[in-house]
């Protein structure tokens, strides 16, 4: 189940201020309603918590994989537990994962990406799988590679997957200008017959 | 449970169900309507649909009910039993108001050409009425669903009214689409859509959700449920969670009643004057097929050996590129444009029709997953591949008109049952070379469309996909030995068992079905009510 988040990174959709004051107050009481209570602090605290660095290490990892100067604490929470669901001896790949980006400052995303990917190791897809999660706002199986590589179409999604965001998910920010996020409604009526500003890339 | 009787009992709640017993009930009479699933509601689906770890398969939002089973795919629940040397993965949703909750709102309707398939070019069957005969309902069901449309296009069916609503505005992305398409030789139609344009029928204008399939979150698209809910307004009693699993009939061949079980497997008897199925073109046929009796050893209303028989659908081929131009699908509708002069001609002798159709949905999501999970996109770049691709992604498909073949059929499974006991249908489908030369054709139109819009990464889709436009298993025509309906779509072998669904329809065409399902709805309807009156 994903619940709306008041967002502590740039507003997805451009929003009105009293819509944005509906939607938080919404996302607000589902809040509330998902966790049973106003007591919630201290059930979340009865859970195993994560040792606090190794949440560190995930979030600083995910901020840089991402590109972002800041990402939700309260998603990267719960991406982080997802992924330690998921992933046998997560906290040693990622502290491996942490070790090799500090071990190689000068390097890239992508270049790091790449050369995790080229090592075969354990921890080989582990960056992808934390990239596909923010991305998607999804968490599992990651879908296997199709055979051609330059394919345009997706691959089949895991439908266990647990599904944490959808319209917080970054994949939707690079669009955000331009496109709504299905299922939301982000300008007038007829809005569509203007041809977008701004360029593709 | 206690027996019930009603004037009218109609087995179904979707768009063609629901539109008969508005009417009827309207008219006075006394209509209980008989849905298999349960009542869902918008608000519920919409929330699914964002929780949906599928976003893309339009069944996940609808969870398959242990009692109505329906199919499913993320993951699959197998359903449907497919027997045939291609599978036939339909979708479609028993709850009140029926498959009508996901659609693309497209409301064509037939062209006159596609009643006399036979006669104009030598395949397939004729219908036993011509286009003149359906034209007022077709007029009818386009006031009663909410057509907006595009008065001055010629799609090539004559009409004696205007569209409801004037189209809505293109997008930019059909709009460039259009004009280049037609300046090669192209016909290319906005697309009727049962979708408001304006405030219509106490529903919302659409505002651009994108989000047709799945579920339009503000119901500014119509839904069966519109008139399941209209119906019981104006009288009707309608009956959710009800499985009808037999029909009986009397001494002299007239039903005489359905029975149905409900949600716990509990069964009930419904007796009833008239009898209308609606339960869609795989529902039907079992349940027609699965109701033998020592008088009908072969179910009920198949003295032709043709219940379950002739399954048509619109098997879809695609092709998707990257645009030279930034064209932005994803803003209004999922769908708005289509190419039409591929419908109609001398070539029907040889292949099947078709219709193009140019998707709007946004494609990020895609788009997104592919560049992390394929192209091993990682850092600035992605965002960027993200924005470039999500502004150029084109995604065409095709409807390949089907003919009529006995051997694609549908069956009870004697193997198979759900929950309550029912057997689960069974399918036999394949592909003919029919429309095999049509898609080998639809393939060259793609390739030259991708080059009008100087494509890359060209990927055709040649899988034959179905799309839910599920027709011909109980076949309309004047022959009861090679016909299931009359004209009237009542059975020949029953003089009160109507059918109200694609179903009936002998040509398959070329275009979506709705809008005919439902003017035969209203044409049945008006055909039951002057039934009645000369009866009482």
């Amino acid at each position: 189940m994903h619940t709306p988040l008041a967002d502590c990174d740039a507003p997805a959709v451009p929003v009105s201020p009293q819509r944005r004051r509906i939607l938080l107050a919404v996302g607000g009481i589902a809040l509330l309603a998902a966790v049973g209570g106003p007591h919630w602090p201290t059930a979340y605290a009865a859970t195993a918590q994560p040792a606090a660095s190794t949440l560190a290490q995930f979030m600083a990892l995910s901020t840089w994989l991402t590109g972002r100067p800041v990402l939700n604490a309260e998603l990267g929470r719960r991406y982080f537990d997802a992924l330690a669901a998921q992933v046998a001896g997560f906290a040693s790949q990622l502290a491996t994962l942490e070790s090799l980006r500090q071990g190689h400052p000068q390097q890239d995303q992508q270049a790091y990406c790449d050369a995790i990917d080229a090592s075969g190791a354990a921890h080989a897809s582990l960056p992808r799988r934390i990239l596909a999660a923010w991305y998607t706002g999804q968490v599992g199986k990651l879908p296997a590679p199709d055979a051609q590589h330059d394919r345009s179409s997706p691959p089949q999604p895991d439908a266990a997957a647990v599904v944490i965001a959808y319209e917080m998910a970054l994949m939707y920010r690079p669009t955000a200008d331009v496109l709504t996020i299905p299922s939301y409604c982000r300008d007038v009526p007829g809005y569509w017959a203007r041809q977008p500003q701004g360029s593709a890339a | 449970m206690s027996d019930r009787s009603s004037d009218i009992v109609i087995v179904g709640s979707g768009v063609a169900g629901s539109l008969v017993a508005y009417h009827l009930a309207q008219a006075g009479l006394g209509v209980l309507l008989l849905e298999a699933g349960p009542r869902v509601k918008r608000g519920a689906i919409v929330e699914n649909f964002r929780n949906s770890a599928v976003k893309d398969d339009y069944m996940t939002p609808y969870p398959a009910s242990a009692h109505a089973p329906h199919p499913q795919f993320a993951p699959p629940n197998h359903y449907l039993i497919e027997k045939g040397s291609h599978p036939y993965a339909a979708q479609y949703i028993r709850a009140v108001g029926g498959t009508t909750w996901h659609w693309a709102a497209a409301a064509w309707r037939l062209l006159p050409s596609d009643f006399r398939l036979q006669t104009q070019y030598g395949v397939g069957r004729d219908w036993p009425i011509d286009y003149a005969a359906l034209e007022p309902f077709y007029c009818q069901a386009e006031r009663e669903l909410g057509v907006s449309g595009a008065d001055q296009a010629d799609v090539g069916s004559p009409r004696s009214q205007p569209y409801p609503m004037p189209a809505l505005p293109l997008s930019w992305m059909d709009r460039r689409f259009t004009d280049v398409m037609q300046a090669n030789g192209y016909h290319v139609v906005p697309e009727p859509a049962a979708r408001n344009s304006r405030p219509y029928d106490q529903r919302p204008t659409c505002c651009g959700n994108n989000n047709c399939m799945p579920i339009c979150p503000i119901g500014a698209q119509y839904a069966g449920v519109v008139h399941a809910h209209k119906a019981e307004q104006a009288g009707a009693t309608l009956l959710a969670d009800a499985v009808v699993y037999r029909i009986e009939h009397d001494s002299s061949g007239a039903i005489a009643a359905v029975h149905y079980k409900d949600a716990a497997g509990v069964s009930s008897r419904v007796s009833g004057r008239l009898f209308v199925l609606a339960a869609n073109g795989i529902e039907i046929p079992k349940l027609m097929l699965m109701s033998t009796s020592p008088r009908y050893p072969h179910g009920i209303g198949n003295s032709s050996d043709m219940v379950g028989r002739n399954l048509m659908d619109h098997p879809g081929t695609g092709v998707n590129f990257l645009s030279q131009e930034a064209l932005w699908p994803g803003r209004g509708p999922m769908e708005m444009t289509s190419v039409v002069n591929l419908r109609d001609g001398a070539f029907r002798s040889q292949h099947s029709a078709k219709k193009l159709h140019l998707s709007n949905a946004s494609v990020t999501a895609d788009v997104a997953t592919d560049l992390i999970v394929n192209k091993k996109m990682a850092g600035p770049g992605l965002d960027r591949q993200i924005r470039d691709r999500s502004a150029r992604k084109l995604i065409i498909n095709a409807f390949h008109e089907q003919l009529p073949d006995p051997a694609n059929r549908i069956l009870p499974s004697r193997e198979h049952q759900d929950a309550i006991g029912i057997p689960q249908p069974e399918i036999h489908y394949s592909i003919d070379d029919y429309v095999r030369r049509s898609a080998a054709d639809t393939r060259s139109n793609y390739a030259r469309i991708a080059a009008l819009f100087g494509g890359t990464e060209i990927e055709f889709k040649d899988d034959f996909a179905p799309n839910n436009h599920i027709m011909g298993t109980a076949i309309m025509g004047d022959d009861p030995a090679n016909s299931v309906v009359d004209a009237n779509c009542r059975t020949h072998d029953h003089p009160n068992l109507y059918i109200a669904s694609s179903a009936v329809m002998p040509s398959a065409a070329s275009v979506n079905c709705t809008l005919t399902i439902a003017a035969l709805a209203c044409r049945l309807a008006d055909h039951l009510q002057h039934q009645v009156k000369v009866a009482s």
